[in-house]
């Protein structure tokens, strides 16, 4: 992965944040699971919901500064999709098992949602596009999965807002291509 | 920088600037990048094309993902209340999602369901819309062998969930196992389960994934199907989904048809319910499987299962001899049941039974010991089976010869005729099948209701069935029948006339063909309220049945019951006791104490009750309980029903109100078990037994149970259900009763509105209900009004049931209380006479 900024400070925080991964991944499934048993009429999943909300939590525990917001989302983003891609490759074993239910509408049934390959097909496009350009997967992550603004991107990348507009309207073009193809 | 990278680089260039520019200045760029790189232009091109298209679909996959994350965590949902229901805890968990036991939230009495989530992606959006669209049909599968759809929805998440009857029991092979059942009550608990499944494809529901998982018999020992029509929604219609679709079948117990992908049809289900009798009976699965993926679906398009018998004998490990059990039981399976279950078995779907009612009728006949369709029609199987029913006649020597022969003469003609009977079966099959299973039943993405499947097929028969009047007459019978299912007795009698028409001219006045075209005639005019044309039909029917059977035959019998119901209906209840006391006197001669015996002494009760012969009423009910419960031997709704009605008649004979209401919460009890709490029959019990107590002086209970029979009004029971016009009515009455009359006329008045737009005009319900409000009126002083109802109420009564009915002298009573009231003695003392005993 390219150095996301030169100043020393960044770097400092930036590996700071690195030790946090694990917490983060911890934090995020937390989070889902509780997400489901909230009784939040307006509520509905969003990763970038989650996402917020964990930064909020690991932020009161860790006392990080609202300096490293914009990091920790980005990092956060790139752990998001990472459980979002253990979650359909489970779900792709789970199908090959399946427990028998007393009351059941398919009861050992394989499962091969739509939306699971999807996840899995993106995922792998995401690997692709990160071959021929890396900043591109980063802007997708922070801008989709973390739902962070142009210029809270353009702030982590230390790019233009209008280079992050074009970054991310490229690579959304280049992946539904992918996807659809 | 590599070559590539440079390119890249370039590209980003070329694509950010066409993205700021106008259509002009872009086409222009494109062109002049093309001059000097024709592969990067177009590559740019493409992704302009991308951007324009791109609908969204980061967001669309990482919300789906996310939703099935959340799915996935389902201990956190219990407590969770979704739309009436509260989830209380997993019970199961599945392929499909997973599975909570829920309680009602908002209702006065316990009750349970089974909650389904359905994980994303299980149901496409757009097989949702149209599992939506098809909800109220399977809402409207009520059967007790079904456990019924509830409810359905999707939580705030877009998680989709379905409601379902909650059953408590046992997989249905788990049952026959633990309770070690006899190889004649295995094939009994089958039969019940074809009966379950033949109800739902009457109602053109295919279920599609009949294996023992979703047959589960309960404590009562009452099979109940899950999951009826719901296979159908999964993983369809999506492009790829075929191969979807065909992963969430459960292989051992789908057929080759499905396996292949091609369509399922009714004769699907009789495949599973082929596999589902071969484990039962023998233990085994028809198939013995390849290892390795796609074995079982492998085996199940190509093997040709081995007989049940010689499975059940094979089976010993390390080549040791059969146990004698093992012996004993292939000796019993040998002969029709291997030819039952490995007709079910075919591959060929026309092949089959060609409906499930056949697969139970031939499992029936097996176990009276009469021939079996399932065989080739060799005159020595039949001569071999006439023998073994008629063992001991057959030793009386000649004379017994001299029967055979004849028999044989008969049972070999009938045997032509079933031939040619089940190839018509095949063809009306086919047509129903075709219509109804066209390829694409969904037109412009919305759903083609039943209604609109038949009318389709109405239009489709003239030009398809041309020269073929035998399969006509049978497909318009079968279309009027549906729409009569469905309450559209309109739509379903000029099929039926039709139907009739064709019979005659095909088989000539005397076929047993046209008397059951005429029994189906009979039976929805007195549906909808033409008793008087449901008279002839009827007569016919049974003049066809006696002179085809002689005077002593069940069919004949049950061909006096229909006319006797059909007299009742029509108000002529001496020619209606007449006719139910022949069929009566044929049941006794046969000793056929059955259920169709039930019936008739069942509606004898009804008639002399209603004539006020109160005596005779209840000893030909106490019968007909007596016979049904030695018929079913466990609850049953026809159980039920004798009960309810020998409760009545015990209360109204012999005011004895501990043995009323015993048998009503028995009853009560009964149908809630097996028909659920939301039943219509449920309402009517409440209401039979709020009418008693409000009788016997307990307005405040009864008044009770008539708005717990309301509450069931809606969807299952509508308005112009005979149950909520009386339901209002007792609670007004009993208003009334507790001293509250301005309490009690909106209840009345609304009553008699829900009456009078549902029934026929001159019913005497009609009069009774203005009898009662006019009684109202009074109890408010408001005179002329009440006289005006009471009058006419008390007029109508003694026109429709005679001037010694018991509710004629109700309402005559009323009219001279009215008067005493009002101060008009003379007539008061007129009226009084009339309403004295």
């Amino acid at each position: 992965m390219s150095p996301i900024d030169s100043s020393d400070s960044a770097r400092t925080s930036r590996a700071r944040l690195d030790a946090l991964m694990p917490e983060i991944y911890q934090e995020l499934r937390r989070l889902a699971s509780k997400a489901m048993s909230a009784e939040r009429r307006d509520h509905t999943l969003q990763t970038t919901a989650l996402v917020h909300e964990a930064y909020l939590h690991l932020a009161g525990v860790h006392g990080l500064s609202v300096e490293s917001r914009p990091a920790f989302l980005a990092l956060a983003a790139q752990v998001m999709r990472r459980i979002l891609v253990d979650h359909a490759r489970a779900r792709m074993a789970e199908k090959r098992g399946g427990e028998r239910t007393r009351v059941t509408l398919a009861e050992g049934v394989a499962e091969t949602p739509a939306s699971s390959l999807d996840v899995l097909a993106l995922d792998e496009a995401l690997e692709r596009l990160a071959a021929q350009d890396e900043q591109l997967v980063r802007v997708v992550e922070m801008r989709f999965v973390a739902g962070m603004s142009v210029e809270e991107t353009a702030g982590v990348l230390g790019v233009s807002s209008a280079t992050v507009k074009r970054d991310s309207a490229l690579a959304r073009a280049w992946l539904t291509r992918e996807l659809t193809a | 920088m590599s070559a590539p990278r440079e390119r890249w680089e370039r590209l980003k260039d070329l694509f950010g600037r066409a993205l700021e520019s106008g259509p002009a200045e872009r086409e222009a760029l494109l062109a002049e990048a093309a001059g000097s790189e024709p592969d990067l232009a177009q590559e740019a091109r493409d992704l302009l094309v991308a951007h324009e298209n791109d609908g969204g679909l980061l967001e669309e996959i990482m919300l789906s993902e996310g939703r099935g994350l959340l799915a996935s965590a389902p201990e956190a949902l219990a407590g969770r209340r979704l739309g009436a229901w509260e989830l209380v805890a997993p019970i199961g968990h599945g392929g499909m999602g997973t599975v909570f036991l829920a309680r009602r939230a908002d209702a006065a009495y316990e009750s349970l369901a089974a909650v389904k989530l359905v994980r994303p992606g299980i149901f496409s959006a757009e097989s949702l819309l149209r599992f939506r669209a098809e909800r109220q049909a399977l809402a409207n599968l009520n059967h007790p062998g079904t456990a019924r759809l509830l409810d359905g929805g999707s939580t705030p998440e877009g998680v989709p969930y379905l409601v379902m009857e909650y059953v408590d029991g046992v997989p249905i092979d788990e049952y026959a196992g633990a309770h070690n059942l006899s190889l004649e009550k295995r094939i009994a608990l089958v039969r019940e389960v074809c009966d379950a499944v033949a109800f739902a494809h009457r109602h053109l529901i295919v279920h599609r994934d009949l294996k023992p998982a979703n047959i589960l018999v309960t404590e009562s020992g009452q099979p109940k199907l899950l999951d009826f029509g719901i296979a159908k929604f999964l993983g369809d219609s999506e492009p790829g989904a075929t191969r979807a679709g065909e992963r969430l079948l459960t292989p051992e117990y789908a057929s080759p048809e499905q396996i292949r992908g091609e369509p399922v049809t009714t004769a699907s289900d009789v495949y599973s319910l082929g596999v589902l009798l071969y484990r039962l009976l023998t233990g085994r699965s028809p198939y013995r499987a390849a290892e390795g993926a796609g074995g079982i679906e492998k085996a199940v398009c190509e093997q040709q299962p081995s007989r049940p018998s010689t499975a059940v004998a094979r089976d010993e490990p390390d080549g040791e001899p059969p146990t004698p059990e093992a012996s004993r039981r292939s000796r019993r399976l040998r002969g029709d049941l291997d030819n039952i279950v490995l007709k079910a078995l075919r591959k060929e779907p026309e092949r089959r039974y060609a409906s499930v009612g056949e697969l139970s009728e031939d499992l029936r006949r097996h176990l009276a010991g009469e021939p079996v369709m399932a065989r080739g029609d060799s005159v020595g199987y039949r001569a071999s089976k006439f023998v073994s029913r008629h063992r001991v006649g057959t030793l009386l020597g000649a004379l017994a010869a001299a029967a055979l022969v004849v028999a044989l003469a008969v049972s070999l003609r009938s045997a032509a005729a079933a031939r040619r009977e089940a190839r018509k079966a095949e063809q009306i099959h086919g047509f129903v099948q075709a219509v109804l299973g066209a390829p694409s039943p969904w037109r412009d993405g919305r759903q083609v209701t039943v209604a609109e499947a038949l009318e389709r097929a109405g239009r489709r028969i003239g030009s398809e069935l041309a020269g073929q009047p035998d399969v006509e007459a049978g497909v318009r019978r079968t279309l009027g029948e549906t729409w009569a299912g469905l309450g559209l007795y309109d739509r379903a009698e000029p099929e039926l006339v039709r139907s009739l028409a064709l019979s005659r001219a095909v088989y000539g006045d005397d076929h047993e063909e046209v008397a059951r075209a005429l029994d189906a005639l009979a039976q929805v005019r007195t549906s909808r309220g033409d008793a008087a044309g449901a008279e002839a039909p009827a007569r016919e029917a049974l003049a066809i049945r006696r002179e085809r059977h002689g005077e002593e035959h069940t069919a004949v019998a049950a061909a006096w019951t229909a006319l006797g119901s059909v007299l009742q209906e029509k108000g002529d209840y001496l020619a209606a006791e007449a006719a139910h006391r022949n069929a009566l006197s044929i049941y006794r001669a046969l000793g056929a104490r059955t259920a169709g015996m039930a019936e008739t002494l069942n509606d004898l009760a009804v008639t002399l009750g209603t004539r006020g012969d109160l005596r005779g009423a209840e000893a030909y009910q106490r019968e007909a309980l007596e016979v049904i419960r030695a018929v079913y031997h466990r609850p049953h709704p026809d159980v039920a029903s004798a009960m309810t009605t020998l409760a009545s008649v015990v209360w109204d004979r012999r005011r004895d109100r501990s043995e009323a209401e015993r048998l009503y919460r028995e009853a009560l009890a009964m149908r809630r078990e097996v028909l659920g709490d939301r039943h219509p029959d449920v309402a009517w019990t409440l209401y039979n037994y709020g009418y008693m107590l409000m009788e016997a002086g307990d307005p405040a209970r009864a008044e009770g149970l008539a708005r717990e029979a309301l509450s069931l009004r809606g969807a299952t029971l509508p308005d112009s259900h005979p149950m909520v016009g009386a339901a209002l009515q007792l609670a007004g009455r009993c208003r009334m009763a507790r001293g509250d009359p301005r309490g009690a006329e909106p209840l009345l008045r609304e009553s008699l509105a829900v009456r009078r737009a549902s029934m026929p005009a001159g019913h005497w319900l009609l009069s009774s209900g203005e009898s009662v409000l006019g009684e109202c009126l009074a109890a408010q002083r408001r005179f002329p009004e009440a006289e005006r109802l009471l009058l006419s109420g008390a007029e109508g009564l003694r026109e429709k049931l005679g001037a010694e009915h018991a509710r004629t002298k109700e309402a005559a009573g009323r009219v001279a209380a009215l008067y005493m009231s009002w101060g008009r003695p003379g007539e008061a003392k007129r009226w009084g006479e009339a309403a004295s005993p």
